[in-house]
């Protein structure tokens, strides 16, 4: 996404003043400074940027509470999912896992949100601006919100700008993040959850698809034999982008940097890492993620000391579906088809104990069926 | 005598129910932050001065997807 030119981020639509809710509030109010001094310079002592951020009780509080009283818990505000993942990871010793928590929060802490980097702003991590001059948005645009941040797998699949890859059905629908994702699961219930996929809220494709396992459903049959077996995705998403060996450092003028390595297109089918009431199927969709036994080598040598603890190919939902795809063209298109599921020869050598938890053992790949349903 | 009490309600029902808006827009008005905040060419003025005292944070030696 092009960012907003510098003046640009900071113009105020005058209308402001109209709106019945926040008009009557001064920039004063929430930013501090001194709104009497002519001089920009002085005047901005003390601005505070994003007042709702880490914590929005003094700004939208007020008349916000129940929102607000959730907010600290919201993954979008929390990143509780990156800390225990590090937790999980990092090296026991206090010093080391100093440094690691040091160069998270040189590069890995900053891409957060908060009240106002949804309703009135860019999310900071993409350079932020003003959405509409200051203008409070109920609703956070889409691409300028959403996937400003979730540009790299989710955008991409969702508009079908991967190469040969087409968009998510629910793109060609017309449907926006926010039909899935309500406010209610962005502003989060108060619960600390560990991932995205435990969020009780959170979007289930049965919310609206239910059907399908109804005895008059076209499909009923497949549906009901994979139900427990195979998460949606199995069925109906497309390829998706995989990423590797993301590494952070800082450059010689003291700027944060990171690499990765290769990022590509792929499909497989793996062992459900994170099985639950929710999700008890076998199988699911796994992504190979960017994190690296080396990724904090910059700040401190072994940072990651147990990097093994959890696989590098982790459960994903990719945002491309399509109600009729390559592998369920066919009983057998999946059956039988061992390049779709992730196999212990797919996995690097160093990665191979990480995954072995997911990885599909021959023996578990459905057998080819020799009865196909017309 | 008519007229004129009719002149004092049209006034205090002003006074009473217009101001919302009116005192937000004179608020708004005497706030330096919002003269800048909504004047383009000055925004693009100060931004410009800031560019020079201030170039640009990012590192050109980010690679790849993030």
């Amino acid at each position: 996404m092009e960012p907003l030119a510098p003046h640009e981020k900071i113009f105020v639509n005058s209308d402001i003043v109209d709106d019945e809710n926040h008009g009557g509030i001064a920039c004063v109010d929430c930013h501090g400074g001194n709104p009497d001094d002519p001089n920009w310079k002085t005047a901005h002592k003390n601005v505070v940027k994003d007042p709702t951020y880490p914590d929005a009780t003094k700004v939208c509080g007020d008349c916000h509470d129940q929102i607000n009283e959730n907010y600290q818990k919201s993954l979008h505000v929390s990143l509780r999912p990156y800390r225990l993942i590090v937790d999980k990871r990092a090296n026991p010793n206090a010093v080391i896992r100093n440094k690691v928590e040091c160069a998270m929060n040189n590069h890995c802490f900053h891409c957060h949100s908060s009240c106002g980097q949804c309703h009135i702003s860019r999310p900071t991590s993409v350079e932020g601006g003003f959405l509409d001059g200051h203008l409070f948005q109920k609703k956070p645009p889409m691409q300028e919100v959403c996937t400003a941040c979730h540009g790299s797998r989710i955008q991409k699949e969702y508009f079908g700008e991967n190469k040969g890859v087409l968009p998510d059905i629910h793109k060609e629908k017309y449907m926006k993040c926010e039909k899935c994702h309500t406010g209610d699961e962005m502003h989060g219930n108060g619960k600390d959850y560990a991932n995205r996929y435990e969020v009780e809220n959170g979007p289930k494709c049965v919310d609206c698809h239910e059907e399908v396992y109804k005895r008059e459903a076209k499909n009923v049959i497949t549906h009901r034999i994979h139900r427990d077996k195979a998460s949606c995705q199995v069925c109906h998403a497309q390829s998706y982008k995989n990423c590797s060996a993301c590494h952070v450092g800082k450059d010689k003028k003291g700027l944060t940097f990171f690499k990765t390595k290769a990022s590509w297109l792929d499909f497989k089918i793996g062992l459900n890492p994170l099985k639950s009431e929710k999700r008890p199927q076998q199988f699911v969709t796994l992504r190979h993620i960017p994190a690296d036994r080396g990724t904090f080598d910059f700040y401190v040598k072994d940072g990651l000391s147990n990097f093994d603890a959890l696989p590098t190919w982790k459960l994903a939902t990719p945002h491309n579906i399509r109600r009729k795809t390559p592998q369920n063209s066919q009983c057998n298109a999946c059956h039988g088809n061992e390049s779709l599921f992730l196999l212990d020869k797919d996995v690097e050598d160093k990665e191979k104990e990480a995954n072995k938890g997911v990885i599909v053992p021959a023996s578990l790949i459905p057998r080819k069926q020799k009865w196909q349903p017309k | 005598m008519k007229y004129w009490s009719l002149i004092g309600l049209v006034v205090a029902f002003c006074l009473v129910l217009v101001p919302g808006n009116a005192l937000i827009s004179q608020a708004s008005e005497e706030s330096q932050c919002f003269t800048c905040h909504t004047s383009a060419k000055k925004l693009i003025e100060i931004t410009r001065e800031i560019a020079k005292i201030r170039p640009a944070v990012k590192s050109a030696e980010s690679e790849g997807e993030g």
